[in-house]
């Protein structure tokens, strides 16, 4: 497969699709799906997946996107699945129906902004990327349902990410330090990216950190220092569950990047790695404490776990 | 009945009241575990009269993990709304339909089911653990991006699939022989002599087991090597040791391959020599034939390697075939007929051959040491055991005269060896390539890239090795105890440009000019600068955050991104120092926009809950109502019991401590106040202004 630099960029007005992979935020639905429709940008298929969610959400998506509400999109698709399979391969099922050159994802109980798609598509159209984010603000509808501990991670939420962006000398180290694009929802892709990354992989936390250090590869970000992606605290995600998952996808997550920027030089001149960053990179992996799993990769430091000339040892 | 995880109730059977009764509990429709009745119940014995042992009691800890992750899945579906205790629970007599009744009380409860997430996820936490190893080493190896179009030169190593007894072996050579046979008896002719190579990570495998394969083939790609090229033992119809082959081809492995036909005879002596044949080729035209028809089931293997759709067949003697033009352009002929485009014919540079094309073959495949121009060492080598007859040549000259040697009118694929000695083999008849390294071996394959990316076109980019496994010839990049993975480190960093352009200055000759600078002196310098650059290395390596981090950047932010509430009245930031100088009486501070700003000090405050959880943020503002606001986020922060100690405040302020070394490139000129933001507990917009009283001026 040929990677094409921003393909999509071909055309002036590309269509865009955004996918709803939707469960159980039937109370969240409307908003969301509206906040679609309220977009600037014009051009926009909607894809509503339902994972098959226990309440009506599948129903009340059908029947809003078949009033004229439905009208304002170049194209409506809603389905639903037999049984639950998970955000990602839900996402992926998404993206197989999905005919636009650009791709949006929006979790089902979140909104954009209205001029979210208008904006990083031309800040996209700037930087030649294929992948784009916003800033992301943070609404608490917990009600109280929710422990000073938990919310913490989400205190000055979008302030910290913008903070976050800027610490590091390019977008891709500061990707490589934390995942400061925050959420699949928040990421804007071109089809050409996702076929070339081969979509999302199984992981239940970290798949969209993965995919966006995987597309580093090939093209470096384009940001918008605004927040253009509403993500909504409520009571139904108060326990995400599965957190011992974390450390683990965590060193799936760097090891998959280390060892595509170890094996050949990244088509993205910026992209964090040992042939764009000599020396620099290496420094900014051992600081962050990954040094590790970079040993790993590159087989090094093996003689540190096992003595392979005992007579040499002595 | 739910509280902490237990559930407790009590049974009996009105047929035997003191006969247990068998229970099964299901959550969600889920069962998760069974048991019996068996503990003393006071209440129930009085009631019975009898001491009837009615109770029972389960706690979380009964449930499987497989049963948890399904659970989980289930509640967590529920977890938003309250559920009545039946919607989730019943306790079912064994063998029957029957429910045993809920009290009263649990039944008019509602069950807050996101309370038992965590109990779950603990026991399945608990699984996950055990098998971290194996869920991660299958996540990282789910398939990455492949970028087909990359330039990148392809690594081919010869493979050979021996390394496991078969019954023509057992016959010529006693039961059990394989290579290690050879291997585990060589000893060493010389001081320095490295024998017996000793495997190191896969021991002394044999290739029946499938396993060994598979890590082979990971080692392999760990290092770049992209390619097997198996040794195919077909003898006019008979195939030996294709085992590992058909074995790659059934499971598709993840590697690619190619064949190379060992087209000669199999003799006692492992030279094809005429003496001593344990197995014959004939070499007639219908074996030929019957050849190339064998070689199609492999040839359609979506991971055999193809240039430009044709597959690659490497012949290692060409000219034993009896008329080899005619005999090629009968396979090509046979090859198309099955939808192949074309065959390409890659002629071994075995035995002095050298010209592919007068054999009727697409190109050549270089396979040291045959063909090496290299002179013999053996009467300088000191302590040389006199009973040794066979021959020692230089593997340092070998490097030289390869990188040296002249580019053929033809089309050849390069070849390297990491090491070469047959002792093991031939005993004191063997031959030794002396002094081999990974280092050496680097600057020759190194070169040889940088050729394959000058003189290959993209699809056939290829660079032999020699070999992967040849470990009774001493010739193999599998680890050994002595080097380790150092053989192998050597192929991926010779994938590199830049190890490709040192050694392409390594042929030139010292005096050569680029320019008016003499080669020698570049090569001088770049030795220079990579090893400045290693020890550099070494030095951030070792000396842990010696290289401080950046600091971290002023950033506009909005007002309307956060919402001011009032602290007390006392509230106050102390800075202990800025810029490395102590600042009791510093009200005003001037600095130029290339300049850092380093603050230390301590926040008073004492309403708030200080913890480093909560984010702290330095922020820069002009005095005007609207005017500009600039943040910096405090990564370090400091316990600080002295404060704590010395003011009598309480444990909440002790990570009141802070540091932060900030840049002002963002920030316009102008004067600042200086105040620190501190964010309160469990409200994610409030920000509490604490004041430093400094006022900051940036030109």
């Amino acid at each position: 497969m040929t990677y094409t630099c921003a393909a999509w960029m071909k055309s002036d007005n590309p269509l865009v699709s955004v996918i709803v992979p939707s469960f159980n935020h039937e109370n969240y639905l409307y908003e969301c799906l509206n906040s679609v429709r309220d977009q600037d940008y014009e051009n926009i298929e909607i894809i509503v997946v339902d994972d098959c969610s226990t309440d009506n959400s599948f129903t009340f998506a059908q029947n809003l996107l078949r009033t004229p509400f439905g009208r304002r999109f170049k194209r409506v698709d809603v389905s639903r699945h037999p049984k639950n399979i998970g955000a990602h391969a839900t996402i992926n099922e998404g993206i197989a129906k999905a005919q636009g050159d650009l791709i949006a994802i929006i979790n089902s109980d979140d909104r954009f902004m209205p001029s979210r798609i208008a904006s990083i598509i031309s800040a996209m159209r700037e930087q030649m990327a294929d992948v784009g984010f916003s800033l992301v603000d943070v609404v608490d509808e917990g009600d109280g349902a929710f422990s000073a501990e938990e919310l913490a991670p989400f205190v000055h939420f979008t302030i910290r990410q913008l903070v976050n962006i800027k610490r590091d000398i390019t977008t891709g180290f500061g990707l490589l330090r934390e995942n400061i694009a925050v959420s699949t929802g928040n990421i804007i892709f071109s089809r050409g990216i996702f076929d070339i990354l081969g979509g999302f992989i199984m992981l239940k936390y970290c798949h969209d950190w993965d995919f966006v250090l995987q597309s580093l590869f090939y093209c470096e970000p384009a940001v918008v220092l605004e927040p253009l992606y509403s993500y909504r605290l409520h009571p139904q995600n108060s326990f995400k569950g599965l957190s011992h998952m974390a450390e683990l996808e965590t060193e799936v997550v760097m090891r998959r990047f280390f060892r595509q920027v170890i094996d050949r030089e990244p088509l993205n001149p910026l992209c964090p790695s040992p042939w764009t960053w000599p020396g620099y990179f290496e420094t900014f992996v051992h600081q962050k404490g990954m040094v590790r799993f970079f040993d790993r990769e590159m087989g090094h430091g093996m003689k540190s776990w096992r003595i392979y000339d005992r007579k040499g040892a002595a | 009945m739910f509280n902490e995880w237990e559930i407790r109730g009590w049974v009996i059977s009105t047929e035997n009241v003191m006969a247990p009764v068998g229970l099964d509990f299901f959550l969600c429709g889920i069962n998760i575990t069974s048991t019996t009745s068996r503990y003393s119940r006071t209440d129930i014995d009085r009631i019975v009269g009898l001491p009837v042992r009615a109770g029972f009691r389960i706690s979380a800890s009964a449930i499987s993990t497989e049963a948890a992750v399904r659970v989980f899945e289930a509640l967590k579906r529920l977890a938003d709304v309250p559920q009545p205790i039946d919607k989730i629970l019943s306790v079912r007599i064994a063998g029957t339909d029957l429910c045993l009744p809920f009290t009263g009380k649990l039944r008019s409860e509602m069950i807050n089911v996101g309370s038992l997430l965590p109990v779950l996820d603990a026991i399945i936490g608990t699984r996950a653990r055990s098998e971290y190893i194996s869920v991660r080493d299958q996540l990282i190896s789910a398939p990455a991006a492949s970028d087909t179009d990359a330039v990148g030169v392809k690594p081919i190593a010869f493979y050979l699939p021996q390394f496991h007894p078969f019954p023509e072996n057992n016959e010529w050579w006693g039961e059990g022989f394989t290579e290690w046979t050879n291997v585990v008896g060589a000893k060493s002719v010389f001081p320095g002599h490295y024998q017996p190579h000793v495997p190191a990570d896969f021991g002394y495998y044999d290739l029946r087991v499938e396993d060994i394969q598979r890590q082979q083939i990971d080692l392999a790609k760990r290092y770049g090597i992209e390619g097997f090229c198996y040794y195919y033992y077909w003898f006019s119809g008979k195939k030996l040791m294709t085992m590992p082959i058909d074995r790659h081809v059934e499971k598709s492995l993840d590697m690619d391959f190619c064949l190379c036909w060992a087209n000669e005879n199999w003799s006692r002596r492992w030279d094809g020599s005429e003496s001593d044949v344990l197995i014959a080729q004939r070499h007639v035209e219908e074996d030929d034939v019957e050849f190339i028809r064998s070689c199609i089931k492999f040839f359609k293997s979506e991971r055999y390697i193809k240039i430009d759709g044709a597959p690659l067949l490497l012949v290692y003697r060409v000219s034993l075939l009896q008329n080899p033009e005619a005999t090629v352009a009968r396979w090509r002929k046979i090859v198309k007929s099955h939808g192949f485009p074309d065959l390409h014919v890659s002629m071994v540079e075995s035995f002095g051959l050298t010209d592919p094309n007068s054999y009727g073959c697409d190109s050549s495949c270089q396979f040291p040491p045959h063909g090496v121009v290299v002179p013999e060492i053996t009467t300088k080598v000191e302590g040389l055991d006199p009973a040794y007859r066979g021959k020692i040549y230089d593997y340092r000259e070998v490097v030289r005269s390869e990188i040296a040697r002249p580019i053929p009118d033809y089309m050849q694929f390069r070849c390297a060896m990491p090491s070469w000695d047959n002792t093991s083999r031939k005993g004191k008849d063997g031959n030794v390539f002396a002094y081999s390294s990974p280092d050496l071996f680097e600057v020759w394959l190194g070169y040889l890239c940088s050729q394959a990316r000058e003189n290959l076109p993209p699809a056939s980019r290829f660079v032999f090795i020699n070999a992967w496994n040849e470990w009774a010839e001493g010739a193999h990049l599998e680890p050994d105890a002595q080097n380790g993975h150092a053989f192998l480190a050597s192929v991926r960093s010779a994938l590199t440009h830049d190890s490709g352009i040192v050694a392409s200055l390594q042929s030139l000759p010292e005096d050569d000019k680029v320019g008016t600078i003499n080669v020698g002196e570049i090569k001088k310098l770049i030795g220079k600068l990579r090893n400045a650059n290693q020890q550099m290395q070494r030095l951030i390596k070792n000396y842990d955050g010696a290289i401080g981090d950046r600091p971290s950047p002023f950033v506009p932010i909005k007002n309307q991104w956060f919402e001011v509430v009032s602290g007390g009245p006392d509230d106050r930031a102390w800075l202990d120092n800025i810029n490395g100088r102590p600042s009791h009486d510093t009200k005003l501070e001037l600095l130029s926009k290339q300049q850092t700003l380093s603050l230390r000090g301590w926040i008073h405050c004492p309403t708030i809950l200080l913890s480093p959880s909560f984010p702290v943020f330095v922020s820069l503002s002009e005095n005007a109502p609207e005017g500009q606001r600039y943040f910096a986020k405090i990564y370090d922060r400091q316990r600080r019991e002295d404060i704590v100690n010395s003011l009598g405040l309480t444990e909440s302020s002790v990570w009141c401590g802070f540091s932060i070394k900030s840049a002002l490139n963002g920030v316009k000129p102008g004067r600042y106040r200086l105040d620190f933001m501190l964010s309160q507990a469990g409200k994610i917009k409030d920000i509490i202004i604490v004041p430093s009283h400094v006022e900051l001026v940036v030109s």
